[in-house]
């Protein structure tokens, strides 16, 4: 089994110590961190989120599968910037966070965690952030995407009113709005105009990288 | 009138208590489709293929993740309450659920059912345990839970040895450092639907007609729900 082969299956293991162990030795090695990432980390991600949805896997592995990728992040991230693919070059920048009244987070790290394995600065803010807080870091970052989710009816709205308030304040061409979560649809998302809709976390780095190549 | 309910064990226990004299057959379909809405609307689906030959079919699931949007049913009319999950079903409304989480959003709610049937979080914590070792299950279990801070534990007619109730929410509470409460449960709604009784929190469905989003926001009048 070569390096890409071991990352992607201790990716799918949810090893977390071993994703780390070799993304160090891949460094070490001198082998492509961007291949590492995409031959390793994010073969093994899809792999688990292809089961996920079959019903094979469950939701504490595709968890472990995130956290482990993380670690394999963590690691060959730094090396992606020292080659001059850093911060000028990334594809786009995301801030994700969880909208007010809701604290369900593990969707969004997943999504985090892929839009940064995909080449994307990701800013997450965290849960139960309210909507100034979302267009505030935005406007910060100078974001090309706010995604926002919601795993909850009750809290659903929270997306609409991030919309509503970038027109409000006169903002609504500067960010592509994504929306996400259970409860979410894409017709949720074409009823408040939200720019983007997805099912799963690859789907929506896929999104991602069709509307912003336009 | 020939009554087919389909219901969540979340809520059986209440179901039972009320009974029906209206001869309502019963099936109650396991708590996990909580957390899978696209399995539970298939197998809503299914069911309500398969009842085409009763007079009325009543759910005791609400919106639960918009599972319900898209059902339909051929020949048979629906009715199902218009709340957001069974949290609301219990607790006899939208209104009275949407102002006591506007109170506390952190707040995880114990149903006589959730904790009868369910998996409670100390016992997924335990699951873990013994699967992925202390280290994981401590991460997974902080992921999942960490973020709440009170258990409140829904008292609803018909509880019987509420003080065993009590004591399990405790216990859960304390494993996680929560704040613990209590609430009292409202059944007219859940009693209207098995009775086949349209009221206004509920959602009747013409024969033929497909679930919308639309319907449900009609349950309550609320603007906001979405």
């Amino acid at each position: 089994m070569n390096l890409y082969d071991e990352l992607k299956q201790a990716v799918i293991d949810g090893d977390e110590d071993m994703v780390a162990e070799l993304s160090e030795k891949a460094v070490a090695e001198g082998t492509s961190p961007v291949d590492a990432v995409q031959e390793g980390l994010v073969k093994g991600i899809e792999v688990i989120g292809e089961a996920w949805k079959a019903g094979e896997a469950f939701l504490p592995d595709v968890m472990m599968s995130a956290e482990a990728m993380k670690a394999g992040l963590a690691i060959l991230e730094p090396e992606i910037a020292k080659l001059g693919m850093g911060d000028g070059n990334v594809k786009g920048k995301i801030v994700i966070g969880t909208v007010e009244g809701d604290i369900h987070d593990i969707g969004k790290n997943i999504m985090g965690a892929m839009f940064t394995a995909a080449g994307y600065k990701v800013f997450d803010l965290g849960t139960d952030i309210k909507v100034e807080e979302f267009v505030k870091k935005a406007r910060e970052v100078g974001a090309d995407i706010i995604g926002a989710s919601a795993l909850l009816t009750t809290t659903m709205i929270g997306q609409k009113q991030i919309i509503q308030y970038l027109k409000e304040q006169n903002l609504r061409g500067q960010f592509r709005v994504f929306v996400g979560g259970g409860p979410t649809s894409q017709s949720w998302a074409n009823e408040i105009g939200a720019d983007g809709w997805a099912e799963t976390a690859d789907e929506a780095v896929e999104l991602a990288n069709r509307i912003l190549a336009r | 009138m020939k009554i087919r309910l389909i219901g969540c064990q979340s809520t059986m226990n209440e179901v039972k208590w009320y009974g029906s004299e209206k001869s309502a057959d019963y099936v109650f379909l396991d708590y996990t489709y909580h957390a899978r809405p696209d399995k539970l609307h298939r197998k809503l689906q299914e069911l309500i293929d398969e009842s085409q030959d009763y007079d009325l079919i009543t759910l005791t699931y609400g919106r639960c993740s918009n599972a319900v949007v898209g059902l339909i049913s051929p020949q048979v009319p629906l009715l199902f309450p218009a709340t957001h999950d069974c949290i609301g079903l219990m607790l006899g409304s939208n209104a009275r659920h949407q102002e006591a989480f506007k109170e506390s959003p952190t707040t995880y709610y114990f149903s006589q059912g959730w904790l009868d049937y369910g998996r409670t979080p100390y016992q997924e914590y335990l699951e873990y345990m013994q699967k992925y070792g202390p280290k994981k299950a401590g991460q997974l279990i902080d992921s999942l839970y960490g973020r709440y801070t009170k258990a409140v534990l829904i008292l609803t007619p018909g509880m019987k040895d509420i003080e065993s109730y009590r004591k399990r929410v405790k216990e859960i509470a304390d494993f996680f450092g929560w704040k613990t409460g209590e609430m009292q449960g409202e059944l007219n709604l859940l009693i209207s639907i098995l009775n086949g009784e349209r009221v206004s929190e509920s959602v009747y469905v013409e024969p033929g007609q497909t679930v919308t989003l639309a319907m449900l926001n009609g349950g309550s009048g609320d603007e906001n729900n979405c």
